[in-house]
Parts: structure tokens; C-alpha cells; sequence
């Protein structure tokens, strides 16, 4: 391969693999905003909480990665499943009181992560090590298996909302509230499993995301604001459009400063999101 | 009977002290412990605090024939110019501190510079992150030294070890921050070119940069025989990209970080043909060795080989105050500029001096020698201290 096609290859796969972090945690915003109608402003710190959970998992129990990143998984969704009785569920519906405690809840979870594991980076065992020779390209073998499995998880994702009772029932709740109410489907129930979903998706992120690069308590800021992204670009309330809009901020953050810098990477999705409010204020997979 | 009275609690007031009593110098330290270098600064204080029990371990410091232990007050500058000033302003006038040490950021040196200066302190500079920069020891700055190499005092020692231990590699790549690193980038091509390499691309990575695949990924583009990571803490990520985009030749990092964090963070696979200007903690000088055990029994945290550096701050300029027999800035700087022979100061890398007057107009800044760990296949097979020319 020629330097630049050379290039640009491991630019896209670098980006296939940020994209699918990015997916993940796009993928619990955008359920929670459709079944419960918040906006989780807290979802960042429970991708990093989940990453500081697989972290000790591994460095105290020495048990392997995959393993922990299934237990900080599941461990996460029981914890959505405690916020969600107890914080979000009083103030489902309701935009400002969701926000007020969602924010409190990030200073909360950020300072509990600073006293509890201090201000230092930690690491978390590598995915894998080594690179995959691909047209004569390397890709880190880590970064293919994090797009892997985030990939594996939105089709689960997909399959259960449309191949399960449970899942056609979320998607009535959040698609008709009250007639789905009328069919008998709970809504607290709903916003359970939502809830639960989507902390346990952002802890796999974190996870992988950890073990990628590094662990620092406020590693969840800047992928909550990829979500609200991706959202923005791929319409509220769709999983087609969270994994469309992933794949495209990802490309945008692995291609652009290879070949633009950084300056414009960081304009490059806001000018999408801008366009996109332009001309199709309801994203691109955003339903009117 | 009342003007005896008086007498006596006046006597016991102002009359002469007991010569065991110590008095307390203090040393204001002020440092990032906020914002995105607030981690780093926070070593650097743990390093200042191991340099202070030590000295006061060991009788403190005598000026005028008097004993004095030193104190140290740490102060938050956030790596800002504003915040840096407030500090320091505090630091000196309300807590009287009797001299400032640290910057550890060029905005927030200036800062600090100038209120010392107005105030008549001693600003004892603990780092150059660009010597050379306006913030940096100049005759404009007479009441600041620099107890800190310049980092480009690496360059000539480590072309001449690339030359020594890898003949075949000529071309080598430059990673380095966004903020200023032109002048070492050019000392690095003069020192490059002396010894037959050449620097055939140079990428400059945007200030708060975490994934360096992209960055990697540019770098690798040049072909490079060498890939040299310019003063930075986070060179290690820059291997691990470097040698996960399949890169496998040598790779020079000049920061203070010791080789663990490279096996730390890279894995003993990815560390192979690494130099290091650090120290490791396999073959450590006693001095050395002693720092991380007074680390290791001081706090929690594993050891951070910023940490050094920062205790030759302390051990250093207690030497300084010991010979100046004096806390007047004038005195103590003259007394700096006159330790100018390897011997005259002594750091945890072995004999330093001050020195540094043709570069920059002054003998205020630390030489000592320089480290270099070299790593192959995972292993540390080298350690040497190479005294500058």
C-alpha cells in the first residue's frame, strides 16, 4: 500500500475502534431518552466506574480481563437498577429535575473515584497485545477486538429489542407511553431494564476504553459529550442512528487528525451537528 | 515590684534564645495541584517533602550558626499565570515564607518571577520545560536559579549513544508537544547531524493529546530509523502506539520517567531498544535507592521517579543556604553562581554544579549528570550517569 492509502487504513481502523466505544454509551443515552424521557447527564461516570471496577477486579483478584469486564457489566446494571428506583424514577418525564440530580450524581460519583482510587492513572491489562497485519497495514489487535465486541453488543442489543417480549415491549413504551401502559406493560419495568442496559453497555465502554488507554476519574466527560453527539447526528431515540452516528464521529476522530490535525478534529462534529440541525433538525435517523 | 515585673517578661521576650532552640525556615512551594498537571505537581510536593525530613533529619540548615528546620507551605498555582501570582503573592506576604521554589509551567514561572523579584525572595525554579523561554533563568530574572537540568543537555549524550549502540539507525522522527519545543528541536538536529543522524519529520501533538495512534500513525509515515519522544510524561503511550503500529526500531525518551513506568505501561514485549533519560529502580545509586525507600515508607502511592528531582530541590538548596550562611536572596544566588566545579553541589545523579553562563547570561542553572537506562527485550541491561561536556 502506498504511505497515504497505508494511512489511512490505520487511521479508519483506529477510528472503527473509537466508534464503537463511542456506540456503546450513545446506545444507553439514547434509551434512556426514549423510554424514561431524561437525559442521563451521570452516564460518563458510569462508564468510568465500571473501567475502575473491571481495574480492580484485575489488579486484586487478578481475575482476566474478559471475565471482569462480564461482572463490571452486570455489577453496573444492578447499580442502574438501584439509581433508577431511587434517583431517576421520581423525576422520569421531567427534564430539569433528571438534570439536577444526574449532575449531582457525576460530582458524587467523580469524587468517590478520587478518594477511592486517588488522582494517579491506572491501567487496566491490555485486550490483547500486538498488531494484526491487515494490507500490510498493523492494527493493535486491542483496538479490533474493543470494535468486536462493542459491534457484538449492539447486535445483541438489536436482537433483543426486536426478537424478545421484553424488548417489542420497551419499544412500545417508548414509542406509545400510554398504550403501552394499556397493554399492561409496566413502565417502571421498562425503565428497569433501561436503565440497567444501558449501565451495563458503559461499562463494558469503560472497560475496553481503559484498557485501550488509560483510567482517570473524569475518563467519562469527554464520552458523554461523544453521546450527545451521536445523538444529535444519528436522531433521538434511534439505535440505527446511535450506531450510524458512532461510526461516523469515530472515522472523524481517527482520519481527521492524521490528516487535518487536531485543531480540526475537534471543529469536524460540531460542524456535522450543526449542518445536520440545518437540514435535518431531527438527526438522521430521528423520526418527527 | 511592677518595673521588675516588667523586666522579667521583657527579658523573657527579647533576651538571648536557648541555644538549642531552632528556628523554622520556610519554603513556599508553589506548584500545579489543579487542573490537567495537578497529579504531577502533587509529586512534586511528595519529592520536596521527602527533601525537607531529610535535611531536618539531619540538623537542618545553619545560617548565621544558627539552626533552622526547614517548613514547607504548598501552594496551588493551577498551572495558571493568575492563579501563580495569587500565591505566590500570599505565600510571601501574608505567610512570610522565606524563599519560593517550583513553577513547574512557563506561564506560571513568569508569574512568580515577577513577584519575587518585587519582594526581593529567592525563586528557586524546579524545571524547564523549554529552556530558553522568557520564564526561564536570565539577568532579567535576578532573584531566580533553576535546580533543574535542561533537558536539552540530553541531546549530545543520547546521539552519542545511538551512534555508539545502533550504527545503522540515521533517520530519526521527533514527537513532541505543541507548545514552544522549536529551539530543542533544533539543538536536537545540530547535536543529530555531529554525530551523522538526521531528523526526518517532526510531528507536534496538540497539549492534553491521550490516544498517540493518530500521532503514531504520522510519524510512522516518515519511516523513521528512531523515533525520539521529546520531554514528555507521556512518551510511554507513545512507544506503546509506536510498537502497536509495528514500529521496532530504537525509541528515546528524554522526560524524567523512569523505565518502570515504560514496563508498566508497555508491557516487557513493547520495551525493547528503549532509552530512557531516568533513572530505574533496578540499578539505582544509594542516593537514589534512599529517596524511594523514604518514598516507599512516607506513602501509599508506588513511587514516582518525578519525585527525585524534586528532593534535589530541597537537598540542594540547603547546600546553597549552608555555605551562604544567609536567607538574603542576593547572598544565596552569588553563592550559586559561585559553585561552578563539578563537587561543589552534590545530587541524588552524583556531582553537580551551576553553570550554564554562555547560554544563558548567568551560572544559575543545576548540571549534574545525566541518566540513561537502556531497555532491551524487557530487560534493563544498562545504567549510566554521563556528566554533560
Amino acid at each position: 500500500l502506498s504511505t497515504a492509502w497505508g494511512m489511512l487504513v490505520q487511521a479508519a481502523a483506529n477510528g472503527l475502534a473509537m466508534g464503537g466505544l463511542y456506540i456503546l454509551i450513545a446506545l444507553g443515552i439514547t434509551l434512556l431518552l426514549s423510554i424514561m424521557r431524561i437525559l442521563q447527564l451521570a452516564h460518563g461516570e458510569i462508564y468510568m466506574l465500571g473501567a475502575y471496577l473491571v481495574y480492580s477486579l484485575t489488579a486484586a483478584f487478578g481475575i482476566n480481563v474478559f471475565p471482569a469486564i462480564a461482572i463490571s457489566m452486570i455489577f453496573m446494571a444492578a447499580v442502574g437498577l438501584v439509581l433508577e428506583r431511587f434517583l431517576f424514577r421520581p423525576c422520569r418525564g421531567e427534564l430539569a429535575p433528571a438534570v439536577g440530580v444526574s449532575i449531582g450524581l457525576t460530582l458524587i460519583l467523580q469524587s468517590l473515584a478520587v478518594s477511592t482510587f486517588g488522582l494517579a492513572e491506572k491501567a487496566i491489562p491490555k485486550l490483547a497485545h500486538g498488531s494484526i497485519v491487515f494490507l500490510s497495514v498493523a492494527v493493535p489487535k486491542d483496538r479490533v477486538i474493543a470494535t468486536f465486541i462493542a459491534g457484538l453488543l449492539a447486535v445483541m442489543l438489536y436482537l433483543f429489542l426486536n426478537r424478545t417480549r421484553y424488548g417489542q415491549a420497551m419499544v412500545a413504551s417508548a414509542q406509545n407511553p400510554e398504550g403501552a401502559l394499556l397493554r399492561g406493560i409496566s413502565p417502571h419495568l421498562m425503565a428497569s431494564l433501561a436503565m440497567m442496559i444501558a449501565c451495563g453497555l458503559a461499562a463494558a465502554g469503560g472497560a475496553m476504553a481503559g484498557s485501550i488507554w488509560m483510567l482517570t476519574p473524569t475518563m467519562g466527560v469527554l464520552p458523554l459529550v461523544k453521546g450527545l453527539t451521536i445523538i444529535v447526528i444519528g436522531g433521538m431515540g434511534s439505535l440505527t442512528g446511535a450506531i450510524i452516528g458512532g461510526v461516523i464521529l469515530g472515522l472523524i476522530d481517527g482520519i481527521i487528525p492524521v490528516f487535518f490535525g487536531a485543531v480540526v478534529t475537534s471543529i469536524a462534529p460540531l460542524l456535522i451537528v450543526v449542518a445536520i440541525i440545518m437540514l435535518k433538525p431531527q438527526g438522521l435517523f430521528g423520526h418527527e | 515590684m511592677y518595673f521588675f515585673v516588667v523586666v522579667l517578661m521583657m527579658s523573657v521576650a527579647y533576651g538571648p534564645k536557648s541555644a538549642n532552640a531552632t528556628e523554622t525556615l520556610k519554603i513556599g512551594a508553589l506548584v500545579p495541584l489543579s487542573g490537567p498537571v495537578g497529579l504531577i505537581g502533587m509529586i512534586w510536593v511528595r519529592g520536596f517533602e521527602l527533601g525537607v525530613d531529610y535535611i531536618n533529619e539531619h540538623g537542618g540548615v545553619t545560617i548565621d550558626g544558627r539552626p533552622f528546620k526547614l517548613k514547607l507551605l504548598a501552594a496551588d498555582t493551577q498551572g495558571s499565570a493568575d492563579a501563580a501570582r495569587s500565591a505566590a503573592l500570599k505565600q510571601i506576604h501574608s505567610d512570610k515564607v522565606d524563599l519560593v521554589i517550583g513553577g513547574l509551567m512557563e506561564p506560571a514561572k513568569e508569574a512568580i518571577n515577577r513577584v519575587a523579584a518585587q519582594a526581593g525572595v529567592l525563586f528557586i525554579a524546579s524545571n524547564a520545560n523549554i529552556p530558553g523561554h522568557p520564564a526561564d533563568v536570565s539577568p532579567k530574572h535576578p532573584f531566580q536559579v533553576r535546580l533543574a537540568v535542561s533537558h536539552d543537555l540530553t541531546h549530545p549524550v543520547d546521539m552519542r549513544f545511538l551512534q555508539k549502540n545502533y550504527p545503522e539507525a540515521k533517520r530519526i522522527a521527533v514527537s513532541a508537544p505543541d507548545f514552544g519545543y522549536e529551539p530543542m528541536i533544533a539543538d536536537l538536529q545540530k547535536h543529530a547531524q555531529k554525530h551523522g543522524l538526521e531528523i526526518v519529520y517532526t510531528e507536534k501533538w496538540q497539549w492534553g493529546t491521550t490516544d498517540f495512534i493518530p500521532v503514531m500513525t504520522k510519524v510512522l509515515s516518515s519511516q523513521p530509523d528512531v523515533i525520539f519522544a521529546m520531554v514528555s510524561g507521556q512518551a510511554q503511550y507513545q512507544l506503546q502506539a509506536a510498537r502497536q503500529l509495528g514500529f521496532k526500531g530504537p525509541f528515546i525518551s528524554n522526560a524524567p520517567l523512569a523505565a518502570e513506568v515504560f514496563l508498566d505501561v508497555v508491557g516487557k514485549d513493547f520495551c525493547d531498544k528503549l532509552i530512557v533519560n531516568a533513572i530505574n529502580t533496578v540499578q539505582t545509586p544509594g542516593k537514589i535507592a534512599e529517596i524511594i525507600d523514604r518514598w516507599n515508607q512516607k506513602y501509599k502511592d508506588p513511587f514516582i521517579s518525578d519525585a527525585v528531582p524534586a528532593f534535589d530541590v530541597i537537598w540542594v538548596t540547603a547546600q546553597a543556604l549552608n555555605k551562604a550562611q544567609s536567607t538574603d536572596a542576593r547572598k544565596v544566588i552569588s553563592t550559586f553562581e559561585n559553585m561552578v566545579r563539578y563537587g561543589d553541589l552534590i545530587t541524588a545523579h552524583g556531582a553537580g554544579k551551576m553553570g550554564e553562563k554562555e547560554r544563558f547570561g548567568v551560572n544559575r542553572v543545576l548540571v549534574r549528570p545525566i541518566p540513561v537506562t537502556h531497555v532491551l527485550k524487557g530487560q534493563i541491561v544498562s545504567f549510566d550517569l554521563v556528566t554533560p561536556e
